[in-house]
């Protein structure tokens, strides 16, 4: 069930929320919140609802071990076991065939006979989201950053919330905390108007440009081999900003969703075409991933406590392991490292770098992300040195098809992600007036006819 | 007395004016959504479909009779069907072969033309992409909704035949000669009269573009909300209202009695428009490859093809529901026959793809998988070269 299907929007959406608000008792609510949830997660495969369940009990029970024992021995014990069972779950489903593929091929290129096995392991929609929610849960219990909640049905609603469940924003407990324990004394109308239109600015992100911007990639990405210089990076234009609007359009959803549910759910996306360095590019981009991964990973290697080199070292290995984690592909990996590397060399010359004009930083910045995304999109190293070969050695050939509706669509997005105003911007500076209003029931109404029309597609970052 | 009335109405009119006021806002809302729907809508169809803002295109804008019979209307667009400058569907083409390509043609209706699938998906197209590493080989599809083997023949000799194809696919559907046997479809199923092209002569070269037929304003958003409401409607709904169609049918016309087996007439016709067409084709010189005919049921009939056997019967109400799937059947005896009596390639597509309930949107027509298989199955089979 995608946010931008009628299913959703006129069934399971309105039902949730009558029923939500009908319901007195907070207990009440997190037990709708946590059911809804698993039938939102099953509308894909019921049998994954069984793995979600799992490792919410799992993660649970490490919390109820926390708040009874004080010993460090089990309290580390309580640490270690629930997060390697998520960590094993993740690694089973996500990274097998991956291991067993890469084990093959590196037997293979030293000649060793060898014989991996061939994994058909479907992957669960979401997981890397839901076990990073239990894992930043075991370890913030650990740490006393919060105070595990006794109540399951909470932990519950938590965990399978649908608004974040497929694909992020990355919540962390502590982070909405606060409003779920006071779900049961929550106003409907306090955040209702605020919900709606965070939803609709959502809404039309993914619909009218990210899965506009679709049918110009996918296309191009199927006959790579074809493209010009210019028409290859025609679709890499076209795909940073496919990315960007897809995966902030759903965020803003769930931000609206959230309000909806009287749940306040943190920015993920501020903007990050607007960054004029990779450091600013990473508090930007995906807020609640690149936080948890310093918070999780860079600071617990030792973050730049222990001398330039180890920095260094420390913000490869984040930077690849947050690679890994958007997809078991060696094409992430290199995706994670550029950034890596771009960190490390902005790290060495932060002068040089921020001495370039605010424009000519923002322009460097976007080039550098969008020669990234060559490797994040493409299936394979083939395609990739294909796609950056047409791009930088000049090609002769046509523009991709349809290209003065690529060009308007292009400007559209270029100016809305590089000058305009965010979600949250925009929310901040608007009050609900009536013509505001009226202009949100026709972005809406724009919405549903491109909608019913067929074009839409799955949001790109359920695939991770 | 009369100042208290006073006072009453005027404070009745005070807790009336918000809500009178927040009404109209309302109504505005709703309007300006509706009027942003339609416009979204013509946009949405003007970029990515070209089709004009302002006409209302309409199905049977595909289709236009030529002075040989039923053809594709050269440009012509409706929904995510489009045709090139040739009236065929799929990339522009010349009418003569590419120099030391070898040009395979597809002869079918709307299982070939491309119903169900996603765009560029119809097995001839992906057909086209499976077969475009092996050398140079033009796949032409040159279905049209609707036609018959007894259609395809003039079909062929004025217009088909004029591409130069080397090969030649024919993929009958036999369907329609148990549904022709029968007494008319209900009215309100009835296909309105295709326009004319009233051309007097065959055309010469390339036809020019016709412009496409105007017709009355009707709301696009409506339309595709209407396509959303029957992709979601239970099939089991569906089956119902069928069923309660073709019972009014036949309450219509008691003495019409119940066709319970495969009509030998009907069948004799599909054989004898077969053969025809295939000798037709092969005195042009080119090269026949015969295709069964692939259903989504099989005998013996599963519950869960019902739905679709019933949305069949509205087409020949007085059809017992078995026979469709036995005339398809027989239908393609007579095809395997015809491949061993004609010497001719044959590509048995139901014994491959019979049965397969997620190959197929309804009784016939392929989805995106069941085209996938069927154009995977042709590469398999299809010999370019040699007769």
């Amino acid at each position: 069930m995608l946010f931008n299907s009628f299913i959703f929007i006129f069934g399971f959406l309105p039902v949730t929320y009558a029923v939500f608000w009908l319901l007195r008792s907070a207990r009440h609510r997190y037990m709708w919140l946590a059911l809804t949830g698993y039938v939102f997660y099953g509308y894909w495969d019921a049998r994954f609802c069984l793995l979600m369940a799992f490792s919410t009990l799992v993660s649970y029970c490490a919390g109820l071990a926390f708040l009874s024992y004080q010993q460090p021995r089990i309290r580390r014990l309580a640490l270690v076991v629930p997060v390697c069972v998520d960590l094993a779950l993740l690694g089973f489903f996500k990274y097998a065939g991956f291991v067993m593929r890469s084990g093959q091929w590196l037997a293979d290129s030293f000649g060793v006979s060898a014989h991996f096995p061939v994994f058909d392991i479907v992957l669960p929609v979401g997981i890397s989201f839901y076990t990073f929610h239990t894992i930043t849960y075991i370890v913030d219990s650990y740490r006393g950053v919060i105070r595990p909640t006794r109540n399951l049905f909470e932990f519950s609603a938590y965990v399978s919330l649908f608004s974040q469940l497929i694909a992020g924003p990355i919540v962390r407990f502590r982070q909405i905390e606060a409003d779920l324990e006071g779900l049961g004394s929550a106003q409907r109308g306090r955040w209702l108007l605020l919900g709606i239109s965070f939803f609709v600015i959502g809404l039309v992100e993914k619909v009218l440009v990210a899965d506009s911007l679709a049918a110009f990639v996918d296309p191009a990405f199927r006959n790579y081999a074809t493209l010009s210089t210019l028409g290859a990076w025609q679709t890499m234009l076209a795909y940073s900003f496919q990315l960007y609007f897809d995966f902030c359009g759903y965020s803003d959803m769930a931000v609206g969703l959230g309000f909806l549910f009287g749940l306040r759910i943190p920015q993920n996306f501020n903007s990050p075409y607007k960054a004029v360095n990779p450091s600013d590019f990473w508090r930007r981009w995906h807020i609640s991933l690149s936080s948890c991964l310093r918070d999780y990973l860079y600071i617990p290697f030792g973050g730049n406590r222990y001398g330039v080199l180890a920095t260094y070292r420390n913000l490869m290995l984040t930077m690849l392991i947050g690679g890994l984690w958007h997809g078991a592909n060696w094409t992430f990996v290199v995706w994670g490292g550029l950034h890596g590397v771009l960190l490390c060399l902005y790290r060495m010359v932060p002068r040089i770098w921020d001495a370039l004009p605010r424009l000519g930083g923002q322009a460097l910045m976007f080039v550098l992300v969008l020669i990234g995304w060559v490797f994040f999109r493409s299936p394979s190293f083939a395609v990739a040195g294909s796609l950056l070969r047409t791009m930088f050695t000049g090609v002769a050939g046509p523009l991709l098809d349809n290209s003065s509706v690529l060009a308007a669509l292009l400007l559209l997005a270029g100016y809305w992600a590089m000058v305009g105003r965010n979600a949250f911007e925009f929310n901040d500076a608007r009050t609900w007036t009536r013509s505001y209003q009226i202009a949100m029931a026709a972005a809406f109404g724009a919405c549903l006819a491109v909608m019913a029309g067929g074009r839409n597609s799955p949001f790109l970052y359920f695939q991770f | 007395m009369s100042a208290a009335l006073d006072k009453q109405a005027t404070a009745s009119d005070g807790a009336l004016r918000p809500l009178a006021v927040r009404l109209v806002w309302g109504l505005l809302a709703v309007a300006a959504c509706l009027c942003a729907a339609e416009l979204a809508a013509r946009l949405d169809d003007s970029m990515f479909h070209s089709v004009p803002f302002f006409a209302n295109p309409q199905y049977e804008d595909l289709i236009m009779r030529d002075w040989f019979g039923r053809r594709g209307r050269p440009h012509a667009q409706f929904r995510n069907w489009k045709l090139n400058s040739l009236g065929f569907r799929g990339p522009e083409i010349a009418l003569d072969p590419r120099q030391g390509c070898t040009r395979v043609v597809v002869m079918g209706a709307s299982e070939t033309f491309g119903y169900y699938e996603s765009p560029e998906h119809n097995y001839a197209s992906q057909l086209a992409d499976r077969l475009a590493t092996q050398g140079c080989v033009e796949i032409v599809n040159t279905a049209v909704i609707g036609m018959t083997l007894g259609s395809m023949r003039p079909y062929w000799t004025y217009w088909v035949s004029r591409l130069h194809p080397a090969v030649v696919l024919i993929y009958p559907s036999p369907l329609f000669y148990l549904t022709a046997s029968q007494a008319s479809a209900p009215a309100s199923r009835a296909r309105p009269p295709l326009p004319a092209a009233a051309v007097s002569a065959p055309p010469a070269g390339r036809p020019a573009p016709e412009a496409t037929p105007v017709h009355p304003f009707e709301s696009r958003f409506i339309k595709r909300l209407r396509g959303v409401a029957s992709s979601v409607i239970p099939r089991w709904v569906s089956m119902y209202g069928n069923e309660r169609e073709v019972r009014a049918e036949l309450a219509a016309q008691p003495a019409a009695p119940e066709v319970r087996s495969p009509p030998p007439r009907a069948l004799a016709n599909f054989r004898d428009d077969l053969t025809g067409l295939v000798d037709l084709i092969r005195a042009s010189g080119a090269r026949v490859i015969l295709l069964t005919h692939a259903q989504r049921a099989s005998l013996p009939i599963e519950p869960r093809v019902l739905p679709d056997l019933w949305e069949m019967r509205i087409w020949a109400p007085n059809t017992a529901l078995p026979v469709f799937v036995e005339f398809d059947r027989a239908g393609n005896e007579i095809v395997r026959e015809a491949a061993r009596q004609e010497s001719v390639q044959l590509i048995d597509a139901a014994a491959a793809l019979n049965g397969c309930f997620d190959c197929f949107a309804d009784l016939n027509h392929f989805d995106d998988r069941g085209a996938q298989l069927m154009a995977s199955l042709i590469s398999q089979q299809l010999r370019v070269t040699g007769r």
